[in-house]
């Protein structure tokens, strides 16, 4: 009908691009007005599992056994997460040498997701765009030593949660209190055995790595950050610690530090703001002193984030790696795309913390029983995405309230906000939709949005592409079939 | 059987549906450490690692992940019934519904209000108000259950399907791989809670009086919970005659285990263990991982629809429910634990 | 007769079997060494309370099937055991 679509022409339109190569399902939308010209940029989360109500009358002591359902990616970090949540619900105080194992679960599961990261969805990015089918299939093709070294890495940190937390995903080894078992003085040298032959499958994967995403240089420089504010724990030191410490609020341009609160207790709600969009099912983040104007307060939470925050890694050749970085691209870290490098910084420095742990034999105890069954627990640590919380209130050992903020719902904002800083004014009618996606996928990827966690669910929908007419409101009017271009 | 025509290279897909995304790690691990997998399968979609966001006419294998959640999700697994010649549903959400399925206690509704604080979310998918397996929505020719499921069960399955070969299954329970050893139960009594490091290590969990589901799961992980001090949570899914037989239910069986290392008669005082167990577990805590199971939920005792109905019904949940949409809203601080308000 | 194997590799040794068994004289015993073993398969009833109560499955009843067809048909018979 000629009449009909000279009339949509008129009309805003609504893009929604399907993103690949993240852990999960989520759409970027693009809005643009009748001539192409984008005028705003949404991400959309689209799913929910309603971790937050399931578990409400049963028992606390439970919940890091149901957490780490989560993320499948991620399973470990939720778990220590959520001990440390329920110890303080408990009124129980871990000994030092059960922290020592719930730290090393956390560790392993950082070194597996910070080699993950750059070789199944940050690399692949850099491949040139004529590759066809761009994955980590297509770079082993290309690179086969340095995906064969990743995987090894990635294998090795499975093993430390395996001999840790008892299982390679969803480990159970945490409980209110402590943790529920040493590992096996025999599993331990043997993981400290194969640590040690390793190493330089280690140092080849960060040097390889890492040249290849300095030579993209200019790619990494195209992504204008857009965020206002990063976020970090930051241990007691002022070094680089997952696990405990002082959580920290910094500016965005400077890096200086703007606000700081405790890793434990209500404390985060003071600093922190959620709220409900219409168009997605991740829970946005932003300051509470930004509250009343939530995309001004944008915070960006990742391996960038901790790189900026932290003064040392406790690991020279990752603080070397660090300077290099910033001899190649200047004081404060700031564009999204380069958090892929401090991911591969991270790994370097998280092998060589794990190897040396691994030296120390365990102590006793690990374990103290929890004091009471009526009380209230928050726990802030670091997932390999970024900045992880988990609220619970128990009552006579039931929990009454849970509230669990992931890296990924914090992100979100952030990452629509560069995605804004990259797109607005932009005349996407002009350009091809491949070149689209492959911009809006770069950024969206380099904040590996975990969209498991962001949403607590995943889901998958069969068009890439999804052209909306849209009225002056931005009310959906008609759907557009998407060309079927090659190659999606 | 479904059986493939011999060729030298079959297409793999993997489609995720509402799932945690760790059956799709424990898949990649199963492709990236076996070459020969590699050689065998072509990855033609999956979002996890190829990008490529057009599902193919047609597929020889397609691993399904996840639960169904949205309308989205039902369309897509329609689809890929449609298009798959060998569909496979990988881990406990395809098979029995998963820990996501324990959102069901509570109506859709009010769980949206309570996380979001509205009932929905307007421009987004649309939630269906129950959520589904897999295996209940559509037939699927092969389940690999447990979560995570193990990465060789994985890698045998494909192999098996690759050669043509039928796939070995799983016929006993965890049991049969923990090492600790079984006692009679002296007094019969049950202790709400995990054991701490201070419970015996060389003793079965009944034996002592935790809830253990161990004897109930179909076996195949190698009891790692168990050997680590943790009960075992059900995450493989009831074992297969539990789920055929209409007379077998996960919380039966389990008593009338319970009941005869008591020393007690399995039939007749079979009513008395089940009040016993139900009174001091949450009816839920049985269903951890099967609690949206159709085949559970169709059992003629019925125990996991009154759990469903009875969480549901729990006026102290709903008012919990509300107080979290207070927050969720911002109108309010999360409760403090002993009541009140902040 | 039935046939009634115990899998040694599976049994947690509970002597569930043995406490349970429906039979007269009881088909089970404690064996030596410590795993229950099939002592008077004679007697056994085939109620199969032994399969419900076992832990892990480790009781196999062989020949079940045959033996549970009576009928002095034997046409009839070897339909039924067609279908089963």
């Amino acid at each position: 009908m000629a009449h009909g679509e000279e009339k949509t022409e008129t009309r805003r339109r609504i893009k929604k691009l399907l993103m690949t190569l993240i852990e999960g399902h989520a759409f970027v939308v693009l809005k643009t007005s009748p001539g192409g010209t984008v005028e705003d940029v949404l991400y959309e989360g689209v799913d929910t599992r309603m971790f937050e109500t399931m578990w409400l009358g049963m028992s606390v002591d439970e919940l890091p056994r149901v957490t780490p359902m989560i993320c499948g990616v991620c399973s470990a970090t939720h778990h220590v997460a959520s001990v440390k949540a329920a110890d303080q619900a408990r009124g129980a105080e871990a000994p030092p040498e059960a922290w020592r194992i719930r730290r090393m679960i956390n560790m392993g599961i950082h070194l597996n997701n910070q080699v993950l990261h750059p070789l199944v969805f940050g690399l692949p990015d850099f491949l040139p765009p004529s590759v066809e089918k761009r994955s980590m299939f297509a770079l082993a093709q290309r690179e086969p030593e340095l995906v064969k070294a990743g995987v090894a890495l990635m294998e090795l940190g499975h093993r430390v949660v395996e001999v840790y937390g008892g299982r390679d995903i969803h480990p159970i080894n945490g409980i209110p209190g402590g943790v529920a078992r040493k590992p096996p003085r025999e599993e331990v040298e043997k993981l400290r055995e194969r640590f040690e032959k390793h190493r330089g499958d280690m140092e080849l994967f960060a040097k390889k790595a890492l040249d290849i995403m300095f030579s993209g240089k200019e790619k990494i420089d195209s992504y204008p950050p857009g965020y206002t504010y990063m976020m970090s724990l930051v241990g007691d030191d002022g070094g680089y610690d997952i696990v405990n410490g002082r959580v920290r609020i910094m500016d965005g341009r400077t890096a200086a530090v703007e606000a700081e609160f405790s890793d434990r207790g209500r404390d985060y709600l003071n600093y922190l703001h959620e709220y409900t969009v219409p168009y997605s099912y991740i829970r946005m983040v932003t300051t509470k002193w930004r509250a009343k104007n939530p995309r001004e307060g944008t915070i960006h939470v990742s391996a960038l984030a901790r790189a900026n925050a932290v003064k040392t890694y406790h690991v020279e050749w990752a603080d070397e790696l660090r300077d290099r970085a910033a001899e190649e691209f200047g004081r404060p870290f700031r564009h999204p795309l380069l958090s892929t490098v401090f991911r591969v910084v991270e790994s370097a420095a998280l092998y060589e913390l794990i190897a040396r742990e691994l030296e120390r034999p365990i102590g006793d105890p690990i374990y103290s029983p929890p004091s009471r069954d009526t009380g209230e627990g928050a726990a802030v640590i670091e997932a390999p995405r970024g900045t992880l919380i988990h609220h619970y209130v128990a009552e006579e050992g039931k929990a009454t309230f849970i509230n669990i903020i992931t890296p990924t719902a914090i992100n979100a904002a952030a990452i629509e906000a560069d995605l804004r800083a990259y797109f607005m004014g932009l005349n996407v009618a002009e350009m091809s939709d491949d070149e689209v996606y492959a911009h809006a996928a770069a950024v969206v990827r380099s904040y590996d949005p975990c969209m498991a966690c962001a949403t607590h669910a995943a889901t998958r929908d069969r068009v890439a592409l999804r052209i909306v007419v849209a009225d002056e409101n931005w009310k959906p009017l008609r759907v557009l079939k998407p060309p079927r271009p090659r190659g999606w | 059987m479904p059986r493939l025509e011999p060729k030298d290279r079959y297409t793999l897909a993997l489609v995720p549906l509402s799932g945690c995304g760790g059956c799709e790690v424990q898949a990649l691990r199963a492709l990236a450490l076996a070459p020969d997998l590699q050689k065998r399968y072509e990855v033609v979609y999956w979002p996890l690692v190829v990008e490529e966001t057009r599902l193919p006419d047609e597929v020889d294998v397609a691993l399904v992940e996840g639960l169904v959640r949205t309308r989205e999700n039902l369309e897509a697994l329609r689809e890929i019934r449609r298009r798959a010649r060998v569909l496979i549903a990988l881990g406990s959400c395809a098979a029995w519904g998963g820990i996501g399925g324990n959102a069901d206690s509570f109506n859709h509704r009010l769980s949206m209000r309570a996380i979001y604080g509205v009932e929905r979310i307007e421009e987004s998918a649309e939630i269906l108000p129950r959520t589904f397996a897999v295996t209940d929505l559509v037939p699927v020719d092969y389940v690999i259950s447990r979560c995570p499921p193990p990465v060789e069960h994985i890698m045998l399955t494909l192999r098996a399907i690759a050669e043509g070969k039928p796939v070995k299954t799983a016929d006993s329970t965890v049991c049969s791989q923990c090492p600790r050893k079984m006692k009679p139960i002296e007094k019969l009594e049950f202790k709400p809670g995990l054991p701490g490091p201070d419970a015996d290590p060389e003793t079965c969990f009944l034996s002592q009086g935790y809830l253990c589901l161990g004897s109930v799961t179909t076996m195949g992980c190698g009891a790692p919970c168990t050997r680590h001090g943790i009960p075992c949570f059900g995450c493989g899914g009831p074992h297969h005659e539990i789920a055929e037989r209409r007379d077998m239910d996960i919380i039966t069986a389990l008593a009338r285990k319970i009941a005869t290392l008591a020393g007690l008669d399995p039939v007749k005082d079979l009513d008395r263990v089940v009040k016993k167990l139900l009174e001091v577990y949450n009816p839920r805590r049985f269903y951890v991982f099967t609690f949206a199971s159709q085949v559970l939920r169709g059992k003629p005792h019925g125990f996991a629809v009154k759990a469903l109905v009875e969480s549901r019904r729990d006026p102290v949940l709903r008012k919990r429910l509300e107080e979290r949409a207070r927050f969720a809203r911002g109108e309010a601080p999360p409760p403090s634990p002993g009541g009140g308000e902040a | 007769m039935v046939k009634i194997r115990i899998i040694q590799d599976r049994c947690k040794q509970c002597m569930n079997c043995v406490r349970v068994c429906t039979a007269f004289d009881g088909v089970y015993e404690e064996g030596p060494d410590g795993y229950p073993v099939v002592a008077r398969p004679e007697e056994c009833v085939q109620c199969l309370i032994c399969h419900a109560v076992c832990p892990s499955n480790a009781i196999v009843h062989e020949d079940y099937h045959e033996t549970v067809i009576i009928n002095p048909d034997e046409k009839l018979a070897e339909r039924y055991r067609n279908y089963i």
